[in-house]
């Protein structure tokens, strides 16, 4: 069958596109390269989401990924204008570190993939329009519902945003404080209401 | 070879109903390879056809317009009425030298205008023009449209970026910055319309307004996101009154003033084609799409609209909001970075989330014009 | 999703996983090290979407949607913080902050 195989050969040739682009966000000694290359992994991971019948999510994908938090980072490196910034090569105990942890962790997973029967209970109902059916178990408050760590992720959106917002405005220098008090000549003081204070 | 012309054939002549070209094509999967492929580069070439005769013409419609506007008449110069200065000023963009500036980032320079492109022509292909006109139906087809657009972002900050020079940068930064704020806006009113029609598939949303557009059968809320939508995507697209990033008195052209030829022609045509897309949206969502003008009930009204074609009532609907979109730019002076943010944040933000709120009780009361679709 | 087994998958995942952790390890430019924590997140949320297709429920999608969730507060959280350290420390390298008085 000519889909099938169509689908066969677009999932592992994405997954091996996908996993190049990795490498380079990882290897990569420009910043803004890497960031590219890591839209690229995001929309291809969009692809593969696709090719496993989860439309909605391949667009959720995009939408968040590429049009968020990629276009976030991009303004980051350009606001830092750290791209001229090159890191220090990493010490050879890093890099062994790191691929051997990296290592370990494919190795295990790969066996306990390869392993495991993957039994698991299908008798629910089959999900035909991905869409809806993630709405409802979203809201779903009986026992397979996730109507809970739908709120609780919402809460942690919001105070990650606000948290955002509080980090990131402009902290006055703490060698010039906003209110000195009026003790200085000439200096109004503004900790008392306009209406009592004498303007100098 | 027969087996696809006759295809083609019944594809031109075929009943009325609603049909993708996708749909066709998977149809005669199992008959015929040949009929798909054709029915691939039949789509191919719509699009490259669709792109370069808008481009030819809403360049030309907008200085026409802008003309006319300032008391002038616009080009006469080329072919009657100017109707070649296009094609003209094509042939000398492609004439010109193609210069990459010595210290850019000569990749992403090279990228970033094939990104914007690319992205403009991915939305184009899911369009409906007609019941019979459209590439490529997604369920998901709202989300697909406000997604996609995120490799435009990316395209217009690489773009002033990899240029290695400032005002280019200036002017991508306050692109994104706008871009992104005014996305918030335009999918909340966006998603008013999902909300009323059930669904997100294009072709759907125009089928769920049978009984009336949704613009008016929802009591003012959807009156209310239109114009939410106008705004903000006309700001998503860096038209004037919102065209910050490209000022040309303060940032030379903003993002793409290094570029030139084939590939400043690029970011000039998405930007035109862009705006293509915004109408396009505007009417499939809430003045109906290819859909006549119906009035719930009255069949014989109804019988009457449905003379003419849906193509042409699409075309109709489009070309209005396009001309709406210029009259902004010629009437309307720039608003300044901080007048633009408080606009969005303050203003266009909380009506819409009201919106969405009011939207939501009227689609659980049933309180429509012509309820009970 | 018949015509790939879903270990395949699932071994994509686990070594996008891998090299996301790799990256964290090696890498000490703090916009580097949050680009790699994306690619982690990505992983995750792949090898989510993956089971669930599998067995055709909704929960994998709907365990995708939550991590999307934390992705996003992640950076929004982040790039707040990398502005402010950059501010502070006049560079991204995550080892100008080895000091515990700022």
């Amino acid at each position: 069958m000519i889909v099938q195989a169509t689908h066969t050969v677009l999932f592992y040739l994405i997954a091996a596109l996908a996993l190049v682009m990795a490498l380079s966000v990882v290897f990569s000694r420009k910043l803004l390269r890497a960031a590219i290359a890591l839209m690229g992994v995001l929309a291809l991971t969009a692809g593969l989401y696709i090719l496993l019948g989860a439309e909605f999510l391949a667009g959720v994908q995009v939408l968040v990924y590429v049009g968020g938090i990629v276009v976030l980072i991009v303004f980051a490196i350009m606001l830092t204008r750290s791209s001229d910034l090159l890191e220090d090569q990493p010490t050879l105990p890093r890099a062994l570190l790191g691929a051997f942890v990296g290592l370990v962790f494919l190795v295990m997973s790969s066996a306990v993939f390869f392993s495991s029967p993957f039994q698991a209970d299908t008798s629910g109902a089959q999900v035909t329009d991905d869409t809806v059916a993630i709405g409802r178990s979203l809201l779903d408050y009986g026992p397979k519902g996730y109507v809970l760590p739908f709120e609780i992720i919402s809460l942690l959106l919001l105070a990650a945003a606000i948290g955002g917002i509080v980090i990131a405005r402009k902290i006055p220098a703490p060698s010039q404080p906003f209110t000195s008090g009026g003790d200085l000549p000439g200096e109004a003081d503004f900790t008392q209401p306009r209406s009592q204070r004498e303007e100098a | 070879m027969q087996n696809a012309m006759s295809m083609i054939l019944v594809a031109a002549t075929g009943p009325w109903a609603a049909k993708t070209v996708a749909e066709r094509a998977s149809e005669s999967l199992d008959t015929s390879l040949w009929a798909v492929a054709a029915y691939m580069v039949l789509a191919l070439l719509a699009v490259v056809v669709l792109v370069t005769l808008l481009g030819l013409v809403l360049i030309y419609a907008e200085r026409k317009i802008a003309g006319r506007f300032q008391c002038r008449v616009g080009p006469m110069r080329v072919g009657p009425h100017g109707l070649l200065q296009t094609v003209a000023d094509t042939f000398k963009l492609l004439l010109k030298e193609d210069i990459i500036p010595t210290r850019a980032d000569q990749a992403m320079h090279l990228l970033a205008p094939f990104l914007c492109m690319g992205a403009t022509v991915l939305i184009i292909a899911v369009l409906p023009y007609s019941p019979t006109m459209q590439i490529l139906d997604l369920n998901i087809g709202v989300l697909f449209v406000t997604a996609v657009s995120g490799f435009g972002v990316m395209g217009i900050l690489l773009g002033g970026w990899s240029s290695n020079n400032k005002w280019s940068l200036i002017g991508a930064m306050r692109s994104g910055a706008q871009i992104i704020s005014y996305e918030i806006s335009a999918t909340l009113a966006l998603l008013v319309v999902v909300l009323f029609a059930g669904t997100m598939s294009l072709r759907g949303i125009v089928e769920s307004q049978e009984a009336g557009w949704w613009i008016w059968r929802a009591h003012g809320v959807g009156l209310i996101s239109f114009i939410v939508y106008l705004i903000a995507s006309t700001a998503e697209i860096n038209r004037t009154p919102f065209d910050i990033p490209e000022g040309e008195s303060e940032l030379t052209a903003g993002f793409h003033a290094e570029y030139s030829g084939l590939r400043f022609s690029f970011f000039f045509l998405s930007e035109f084609i862009n705006m293509f897309i915004v109408s396009a949206l505007a009417a499939t969502l809430f003045l109906g799409g290819w859909m006549p003008f119906h009035i719930g009930g009255w069949t014989t009204f109804n019988n009457v609209m449905g003379l003419i074609p849906p193509s042409l009532w699409f075309a109709g609907k489009n070309l209005f909001v396009i001309f709406v979109i210029m009259w902004f730019r010629w009437t309307f002076p720039r608003l300044r970075v901080d007048q633009l943010m408080r606009l969005e944040w303050k203003i266009l933000l909380p009506i819409g989330f009201a919106n969405l709120m009011a939207a939501s009780l009227v689609v659980l009361s049933n309180f429509y014009f012509f309820p009970g679709k | 999703m018949a015509s790939v087994p879903m270990e395949h998958a699932l071994v994509l995942a686990a070594v996008l996983f891998a090299l996301g952790l790799a990256g964290l390890l090696v890498r000490r430019n703090i916009i580097f090290m949050l680009m790699c924590l994306e690619i982690m997140f990505n992983a995750a949320g792949l090898a989510f979407v993956a089971a669930g297709a599998r067995w055709a429920q909704a929960d994998g999608q709907v365990m995708f949607m939550m991590i999307l969730t934390v992705a996003a507060a992640e950076v929004a959280v982040g790039l707040a913080l990398l502005l402010g350290f950059y501010h502070h420390f006049k560079t991204l390298d995550a080892d100008a902050a080895e000091g515990m008085r700022g």
